[in-house]
């Protein structure tokens, strides 16, 4: 479970040209499920992510992880709840990397580099042996069609591909958490409903899935569990399948 | 005042330290005021981002503030030539009455930095903030005192005159001297070497059983103050007159001179470091089972041990060596 509350995050805060792109979000997102932030362009839905996903900090407000307690926050006797929002960056981190994968909207892949590395990319802070995430990022690879480019340089692929590649790199470090953000803005209808069917596959392993989107085939889907409305940096609907 | 290169350093280093701690003690006001970590305020949310920051700046700020401790030793015995009748720092900081009292804040605000640096290092290892109020209440008791040392470094190096005649510390550490340096200088030598060596071997037992049974924290703490504080004393007392192999010579910096090897400075730093990690094994020692702290002080506190135990074993190994190759023998 995510939980929100009261979080407001504002750009330039205590200036002439402040922003307020989120603005008092109280929010509960349930884990194991798929729940899509629906809204137009500059809604916040965009930035909401980023707080979720510990790469901005609100301005006011707190966001906790029940039952996602990181290992690198581990006490012994924790609850398995986290608080993000006030720890330091060198927590954050930590939490990136293990409870989150992230899909953008632009893909974020690194140019110059095969794709097999860049699956693996988010992989190597951790730690693991290169060898246990190598046979993992081919088998991801495998799992979405892509092996046959695993060596090539990520500059060569389709759209689609590079979404795929991109899907698979999110998954390296096995979070429960997937985070996309506008991840069919790029896709025409066939791939968009091919990137629905693969978070379906995800919602089955019980990850909890959360997407920001305005695309109808992302919201209309019946794999969305929850749909909230944004506009103006606030909620201004949601609908919730029990 | 003299426009030397090293003075010039001291003031700055000086001035930064004591900006730096009044910003710092202005924001760790307000923290101490208002924080609340339950609480997602914008306030509280804002001065959880600028802690950080801030504890990082003032950590490298009274890092300098340990090191111009030996940059000042340093100068004053560099100087001495300046000054008749100066033979090292004893005279330079004889030259008017701001030297002394200088030095001795420098060495209380370079213990407080030290025992900050601990403490802060410990606050940002843990998640949730669990000593931030207590680095803070510090750094506000730090602040005046780095005033006063910032006051007292002003007047001591505008007052340094190059034709004042000052004293030799062979006058100003005499056992018939009037005041601390005389009285240091008469402790009867027997006592204090078996008052040097027992408080050593006290810390140095306290500090094993501490580091493998994680019991006894105050005990070796309080063993490694004492250790400190004796072995200072045992400086002037009876070290001093191994190294200058003289019955009579208790100066503490002529020690600092090429004559001596730079013995000093291996003295120094070896006590002064040992005691900062023993103090501040005790300081952390209320924290040691809370929240976070609980997977972290532990560790802190062995190494902080360790290193005591290192530094001052080292401390006594110069000590022994000078005493056992000198030609010098105490009698009686």
């Amino acid at each position: 479970m995510i939980e929100l509350a009261h979080v407001t995050k504002s750009f330039n805060a205590g200036r002439s040209n402040q922003f307020t792109a989120v603005s008092d979000v109280s929010l509960a997102i349930r884990p194991g499920r798929v729940t899509v932030l629906k809204g137009p362009s500059g809604s916040g839905k965009t930035t909401l992510l980023t707080l979720i996903g510990c790469m901005a900090r609100p301005t006011s407000g707190r966001i906790v992880l029940r039952g996602l307690r990181p290992a690198c926050l581990a006490t012994g006797n924790e609850t398995g709840d986290v608080e993000i929002t006030s720890l330091p960056e060198r927590f954050l981190t930590g939490i990136r990397r293990t409870t989150f994968g992230f899909i953008f909207q632009h893909f974020n892949l690194v140019k110059g580099i095969s794709v097999l590395e860049n699956v693996m990319l988010p992989a190597y802070p951790i730690g693991v042996n290169h060898r246990v995430f190598r046979n993992k990022a081919l088998g991801l690879l495998e799992l979405f069609n892509i092996s046959r480019h695993a060596s090539a340089p990520i500059d060569w692929l389709s759209g689609g591909e590079m979404q795929r590649v991109a899907i698979a790199r999110s998954l390296i470090n096995d979070p429960h958490v997937i985070i996309a953000d506008e991840p069919t803005a790029h896709l025409d209808t066939r791939l968009s409903r091919e990137f629905m069917e693969i978070i379906g596959s995800f919602k089955g392993e019980g990850k909890t899935i959360l997407i920001a989107s305005h695309d109808p085939i992302v919201f209309e889907s019946p794999l969305a569990d929850a749909v909230v409305e944004m506009r103006d940096g606030g909620i201004t609907g949601k609908t919730d399948e029990p | 005042m003299i426009l030397h290169p090293a003075i010039l350093a001291l003031l700055s280093t000086s001035l930064l330290t004591s900006f730096m701690v009044l910003y710092a003690g202005w924001y760790g006001a307000r923290i101490i005021r208002t924080w609340d970590i339950k609480s997602g305020s914008e306030l509280q949310l804002s001065l959880e981002r600028r802690t950080y920051l801030i504890s990082t700046l003032v950590s490298y700020t009274l890092v300098f503030q340990l090191l111009s401790l030996f940059l000042f030793i340093y100068t004053a015995d560099n100087l001495h030539t300046l000054f008749s009748g100066a033979m090292c720092a004893a005279g330079t900081l004889n030259v008017n009455r701001y030297g002394y009292p200088l030095l001795v804040m420098k060495i209380i605000n370079f213990l407080l930095a030290g025992l900050w640096l601990i403490i802060n290092h410990a606050d940002t290892r843990g998640y949730d903030y669990p000593l931030i109020k207590v680095k803070y209440a510090l750094l506000l008791a730090i602040a005046p005192l780095v005033l006063v040392e910032l006051f007292f470094q002003i007047s001591y190096f505008a007052g340094l005159e190059p034709d004042v005649i000052t004293s030799c510390c062979g006058s100003l550490f005499s056992i018939d001297k009037p005041g601390i340096g005389g009285d240091l200088a008469s402790l009867p030598s027997k006592p204090m070497v078996a008052a040097f060596y027992a408080g050593m071997a006290a810390t140095l037992a306290s500090g094993l059983y501490f580091y493998f049974k994680g019991k006894g924290g105050y005990l070796f703490s309080s063993m490694s103050c004492l250790a400190f504080s004796i072995a200072a004393a045992s400086l002037i007392s009876f070290i001093c007159l191994y190294f200058y192999e003289l019955p009579s010579h208790h100066c503490p910096f002529c020690i600092l001179q090429k004559e001596y090897g730079y013995a000093g400075y291996a003295l120094y730093a070896t006590l002064l470091g040992g005691g900062v990690a023993g103090m501040g094994t005790g300081a952390l020692m209320p924290w040691r089972n809370r929240g976070s702290m609980a997977h972290i002080i532990p560790h802190l506190q062995q190494r902080l041990t360790a290193t005591t135990i290192f530094l001052y074993l080292l401390f006594t190994l110069i000590v022994v060596y000078r005493i056992v190759f000198s030609s010098f023998r105490i009698s009686g």
